[in-house]
């Protein structure tokens, strides 16, 4: 395999005729000599072919280069808000991601498992901005659909945005992570209204259902990095899954978070379980027919796919009783929906 | 199954050979080959579909093979569970080729009565990074006898192109084809000299509208390009039947419109192996928890298993993002 200077290895970059004078496809088509360049002519078309699968494209994903021609800012719905902030917003400077999680809705909102990334992003950001001007500060989640910081070193976005929090200081903006490369952002100092948000899970459940994702070992090591250097910090264990063993996982790997991490420090905490809507679910069964997980004895109820309700409280009760040991019960939030 | 589309007898008894294929006796209008007596129960098919000088063909012929396409591609697609990938092999209507150029122009099209064609000028600067290998095989000549993987075929008469996902590679190099379908000369030129193709612009399954490739620019970093208006034709219905997962287009170059070019044997085991890999990648998706099954082609062969979703192909082209990797 040849390493490239950021550690990414994209065999293919399909470069759409409009991205091309862009210098963001410059910067990617530099940081990657290695790879092939497909012109195409329509990003979006390509992307959402019909019939693709998207776990065969994930064993050897490609990069989409794409002029994004708005809209720019999507209302979140409840699952970007899960700390329960007002006005939530978020953009898609990527849409798919560089891990393969088990259980990622990605997988059934996309019909490619490729990675479309948006060169035009500083419209993105007039976006964001003009909204701003129209009615204040407005939460913003920039890695909904994506790891951003994960392609950092690629592209660097993170920082990008953060800068830009820093010019808008009514916004509060969510960069979400499963990474470890908090070191992209090492050179920046840490800005009032950016908040680093890191997802973790037991070790043996992300080593199994988080592929190619950071250890639990390196998440808590980077949030670590990144408590110390002044950055705000928020967690989630989310989804919380009812695999063999899971109280224990659980319990041990929240311990484990507060033993490295300062309680105090961190801003709040956030889990669910399992859900997915519907119709995700089905396809992510299609397209993964040998995933115990997905092929659960779920429950479907008013279009959302879960645990039982006795199960959804039985986790909520446990993960919250292990919380409670470290954390003001402010703090903590069950997310559901 | 593995489907294997050849233009003609010499090319398909080197791959029978390779393949270990027999004649199939059946209906066909064209001559199949196969691993087992029927066409049903085969692993690896492997169907002449051309016999007449490429681009020569009746409008008659050319509507025989896209319903023979359809008709393999069918029935082929209905044996559930099996890989089913169609590999287009034929040569290049002429192999007359300007050799890439280090900055400009960077598109190359091998034309019938056009030969040495280069065309289209670009902008934009090389990257700054030294070449690498692979940026080496970009700049190779496409010579007599090469074989090549197709990463994009165009067909511009219907503004149209198709992508089949780049997820094996067995060590081909890349091309582009501009496979103008029933077009002519002057759709060739056109196409070759980067005119955006008149007519619809809509998509058909699993293609996108065609692009005007010369006026990109970007670095020089796309594969050459060919003409081949076969692979349209291939394209347009196989990928009406297939995702783009389970589809390769490969073009082994001739030096003349009429020269039957058959593989050498290390070209067919490459193919093979090409076959194999998709196969595994195809099945892999399908499996069962806890099921496995063994693919094996001369020349290539690998296992995939049910395990949290890793198709297990050889190791190729598999390139995991080592970002965030674990300890
Ligand atoms: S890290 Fe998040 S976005 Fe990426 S695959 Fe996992 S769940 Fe999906």
């Amino acid at each position: 395999m040849i390493e490239t200077p950021t550690g990414h290895h994209f065999t293919h970059i399909y470069v759409e005729e409009a991205a091309a004078p862009f210098p963001d496809t410059d910067r990617i088509l530099r940081l990657l000599p290695q790879a092939t360049v497909v012109p195409i002519s329509d990003a979006r078309a390509l992307f959402n072919r019909r019939n693709q699968h998207f776990q065969a494209q994930k064993s050897n994903p490609k990069l989409i280069l794409s002029v994004d021609h708005g809209p720019y800012l999507y209302r979140g719905s409840e699952r970007v808000q899960s700390f329960g902030d007002h006005q939530v917003y978020y953009v898609a400077p990527i849409r798919n991601c560089v891990y393969n999680c088990e259980y990622c809705f990605l997988q059934g909102m996309h019909a490619s498992g490729d990675l479309l990334v948006t060169v035009n992003n500083q419209d993105m950001m007039q976006a964001a901005s003009s909204l701003y001007r129209d009615r204040g500060g407005y939460f913003l989640s920039i890695s909904y659909l994506t790891d951003l910081m994960a392609f950092e070193s690629l592209l660097p976005f993170c920082r990008r945005w953060i800068e830009f929090a820093r010019e808008h200081p009514e916004l509060l903006l969510e960069i979400r992570t499963k990474s470890d490369n908090v070191q992209a952002l090492r050179d920046l100092a840490p800005v009032a209204n950016v908040v680093l948000v890191w997802s973790l899970s037991p070790e043996s459940v992300s080593r199994k259902h988080e592929r190619g994702a950071a250890s639990f070992r390196n998440r808590l090591l980077a949030a670590r990095t990144a408590q110390q250097a002044g950055w705000r910090l928020r967690l989630c264990f989310d989804p919380v899954l009812r695999v063999p063993g899971w109280k224990d996982l659980y319990h041990d790997c929240i311990s484990e978070t507060f033993r490295r991490l300062n309680g105090e420090a961190v801003e709040q905490v956030s889990f669910g379980v399992f859900r997915l809507h519907g119709d995700f679910l089905d396809r992510m069964r299609k397209l993964y027919s040998q995933s115990p997980l997905l092929h659960a004895d779920w429950q479907r109820r008013d279009h959302l796919t879960t645990y039982r309700e006795e199960e959804i409280e039985e986790v909520r009760h446990a993960v919250q009783t292990s919380l409670y040991r470290h954390l003001d019960p402010s703090k903590i939030t069950f997310v559901h929906g | 199954m593995t489907i294997v589309s050849v233009p003609g007898h010499d090319a398909a008894r080197v791959i029978c050979r390779v393949l270990k294929l027999r004649r199939v006796t059946g209906s066909w209008k064209s001559p199949t080959f196969a691993d087992s007596q029927h066409f049903a129960t085969a692993d690896t098919v492997l169907f002449v579909n051309e016999q007449t000088p490429r681009g020569r063909r009746s409008a008659a012929q050319r509507c025989t093979t896209d319903i023979l396409w359809a008709y393999m591609l069918g029935r082929a697609a209905s044996v559930s569970r099996r890989p089913l990938i169609g590999v287009y092999l034929g040569p290049a209507q002429n192999a007359s080729f300007t050799p890439p150029g280090s900055r400009s122009p960077t598109l190359h099209a091998a034309l019938p009565a056009a030969p040495a064609t280069s065309a289209g000028s670009r902008s934009g600067a090389l990257p700054s990074s030294p070449p690498t290998s692979a940026q080496s095989d970009i700049a190779a000549t496409p010579t007599a006898g090469s074989l090549w993987l197709a990463n994009r075929v165009e067909d511009r008469q219907a503004g149209q192109c198709y992508y089949p996902d780049m997820l094996v590679n067995p060590g081909l190099r890349e091309v582009g084809v501009i496979g103008s379908g029933p077009g002519t000369e002057a759709d060739a030129i056109s196409s070759a000299t980067g005119t955006k193709a008149a007519g619809r612009e809509s998509s058909g399954p699993g293609a996108t509208s065609a692009i005007s490739v010369s006026a990109m620019p970007i670095p020089d970093r796309t594969a050459p390009l060919l003409v081949d208006p076969q692979a349209a034709a291939f394209c347009r219905t196989a990928f009406a039947f297939l995702p783009p997962n389970r589809i390769a287009c490969c073009e082994l170059l001739a030096s003349t419109p009429a020269d039957e070019t058959a593989p050498t044997e290390q070209q067919a085991e490459m193919l093979a192996r090409l076959a194999a890999e998709l196969a595994l990648i195809a099945v892999a998706g399908t499996l069962q928890a806890n099921e496995s099954i063994e693919i094996s082609v001369q020349g290539g062969s690998g296992r995939a298993e049910s395990c949290a979703g890793s198709a297990r192909a050889p190791r190729r082209s598999r390139s995991p993002v080592q970002q965030g990797r674990r300890e």
